[in-house]
């Protein structure tokens, strides 16, 4: 068996209008697409567990799904997870369906390898995208972990060196240090910019 | 607060070569930003001292000739610090 896997990007790329070079303007169309295609796989998969994906643009989601999970029985949301609300819309419709649910986020050790590749890669948004997606979606983690709203939440760090990535899996021993942890590891846009900025730091 | 390792991505995984490939290429790019007193050229990959152009026209033409000889990319930063142009 192999995960059933949604995305928004995959989708984007059978879309009649698709530039890679303007990835952005069938984004929102590409997202409702996707959002239509786990309501369908939730209802209709005999698959138990739902995992939901959250990270910044290019933190290395999909490398992690290709790596750990593509083979396993699971229905695979893969996107960045930028709202709470959206979120909860989906741990709430998975749960109403029987399903199992968890979120596993990826995060980057360092910022400025996700810059990298998401420069680099095919598809071309704005740099705004990648500081909006990375703000939010630590944002969305934190009010859901706040929000007793329980899915099990798991960090994986996504490292970078010269032998290439490896993924390092967190464990909190309680719900409060992983808040703390939650807390004290947000982004501001400005925090992002100058991160990039010092980029010979 | 503790860490385990997973194990390494195969070294068949193509998901995974792309996006090394892509940050191995992105850690290459020239990017010329505004500095006090002038405009630099910075790369993520490497530490060292900028020079410090007068003119962002100056700061992209080397940018371009050093982008040349790495087979990269030039991003144009504004002084807000987000990108205004890709070269």
């Amino acid at each position: 068996m192999a995960a059933i896997i949604i995305s928004a990007d995959e989708i984007k790329k059978s879309l009649k209008d698709y530039d890679p070079k303007k990835s952005h303007l069938v984004h929102r169309q590409s997202t409702k697409l996707a959002d239509k295609e786990f309501v369908e796989a939730v209802k209709s998969s005999a698959y138990k567990t739902v995992v939901l994906l959250s990270g910044g643009s290019a933190s290395g989601k999909t490398e992690f799904v290709s790596e750990y999970l593509v083979n396993q029985d699971l229905i695979i949301f893969d996107g960045t997870l930028p709202s709470f609300e959206g979120a909860k819309i989906k741990i709430d419709f998975a749960k109403k369906h029987g399903k199992n649910i968890r979120i596993s986020a990826i995060w980057p050790d360092d910022i400025k390898v996700a810059f990298a590749a998401f420069l680099s890669r095919d598809r071309k948004y704005p740099d705004e995208y990648f500081y909006k997606t990375h703000i939010d979606s630590r944002q969305a983690l934190l009010e859901i972990v706040l929000s007793k709203n329980t899915a099990p939440i798991t960090i994986y760090r996504n490292f970078f060196d010269q032998s290439g990535i490896s993924y390092r899996e967190m464990s909190f021993q309680n719900r409060k240090s992983l808040i703390d942890y939650l807390q004290t590891n947000q982004y501001t846009q400005r925090e992002l910019l100058d991160t990039i900025a010092n980029i010979n730091d | 607060m503790t860490e385990k390792l997973l194990p390494k991505p195969s070294p068949n995984n193509k998901t995974v070569n792309e996006y090394v490939r892509a940050v191995e290429h992105g850690l290459k790019a020239q990017h010329v930003m505004a500095f006090p007193g002038g405009w630099v050229i910075r790369t993520m990959g490497r530490v060292g001292a900028s020079q410090v152009f007068s003119t962002e026209k100056e700061a992209v033409a080397e940018a371009k000739k050093r982008a040349t000889t790495k087979g990269a990319d030039v991003f144009v930063h504004g002084r807000d610090g987000k990108i205004r142009k890709r070269i």
